[in-house]
């Protein structure tokens, strides 16, 4: 989850998210470096006193200055569009989770053996105990296996809503009589929130998602126990 | 609209084919659960579900979620409930179609308005 005044990415919780992080940071590099040069540059142009007696027809640094910057933006480029293919990478997903919106919870139906089907509503603030979070928790959340490919479908029946966990790196809007799909594998155990992403009346703010990461021994344990 | 003319056709079920191999990769994750029932009591040992089909790479999945519908009550009907090929289909749709949805088209079977052909 986000703290306050938190501006950068959720930790990561899929190798997915990883990349996505490391290519974000490759950029943001490139940009800071040739900010803080023309910046720079800008700067000392300002404060000095020189004329350029030869301004035009400079063919050499002409040539520099556009080969220097075509070369940073294939720096850029190859490994955004390395990372852009790696998203539609599919393995064959384990389990197959459906994420129902309704307006104003998610309802979670794990299908693929023993009917399994909660719904999970937002703590309200009166009902937190001391270790909770506020307005992000949920009554029941959304118990996944780690290290294991999982399928979300996700829909809605009503209104759109829109299903996401920033720390996993998926987001898909829930659309009535559409399934969208993602895949996602969690590398780590531990709670990862989102919140719902589109607009669907007076409680969208008040909807969240919490994704459990538990052991598959332990998954295997809930999915058989479950009541 | 090209898949459902597809499978209108009589012997398209009867082939060996693309589902005979779905349905193996499908099979073999639920080896250790009996077949015939999805609400056994018997533990889940092991995960599995319905596997990539080519015919939907996309992000939409809807038409997988119908299709299956469709093509597991078209297999009982040509070659009745007990046929296990059938099986493959009756576990997608399960798997990847929202329980409303399943409900409303039971529904609609059962009253005789499902759209669907059949």
């Amino acid at each position: 989850m986000s703290t306050w005044s938190q501006l950068s990415f959720q930790d990561s919780a899929s190798p997915l998210m990883e990349e996505l992080i490391m290519f974000h940071d490759h950029a943001m590099l490139v940009l800071t470096l040739v900010t803080t040069l023309v910046g720079y540059i800008i700067l000392t142009m300002f404060s000095n006193k020189f004329i350029d007696r030869f301004l035009l027809e400079g063919h050499l640094i002409e040539v520099i200055w556009t080969v220097i910057p075509a070369f940073l933006l294939i720096f850029i480029a190859l490994p955004s569009l390395h990372l852009l293919y790696l998203l539609d990478e599919y393995d064959n997903p384990s389990l197959t989770i459906k994420s129902m919106g309704h307006q104003w919870y998610w309802s979670y139906e794990y299908s693929d053996f023993l009917d399994i089907e909660f719904d999970s509503y937002m703590i309200p603030s009166k009902d937190l105990e001391d270790n909770q979070f506020r307005l992000i928790e949920v009554d029941n959340r959304m118990i996944v296996p780690m290290n294991t490919y999982v399928r979300i479908l996700v829909s809605s029946t009503d209104v759109i809503h829109s299903w996401t966990v920033p720390a996993l790196s998926v987001k898909a809007d829930a659309i009535p009589g559409r399934l969208n799909q993602l895949t996602f594998l969690v590398n780590r155990p531990g709670l990862f929130f989102g919140q719902c992403s589109e607009i669907c009346g007076a409680n969208h703010s008040f909807m969240p998602i919490v994704v459990e990461s538990i052991s598959m021994n332990s998954f295997l344990n809930w999915i058989n126990n479950f009541e | 609209m090209l898949v459902q003319g597809k499978f209108s056709r009589v012997n398209e079920l009867t082939r060996p084919n693309f589902f005979r191999l779905l349905w193996s990769s499908f099979s073999v994750g639920f080896a250790d659960l009996s077949s015939s029932h999805s609400h056994t009591m018997s533990e889940v040992q092991q995960l599995s579900t319905a596997p990539f089909d080519p015919r939907f790479p996309n992000q939409n999945q809807t038409r997988h979620c119908y299709s299956s519908y469709v093509d597991y009550h078209r297999c009982i009907r040509k070659k009745g409930e007990d046929y296990p090929a059938c099986e493959y289909f009756r576990k997608a749709y399960r798997s990847l179609c929202p329980n409303s949805w399943i409900e409303k088209w039971n529904d609609q079977m059962e009253a005789g308005t499902f759209p669907g052909k059949i």
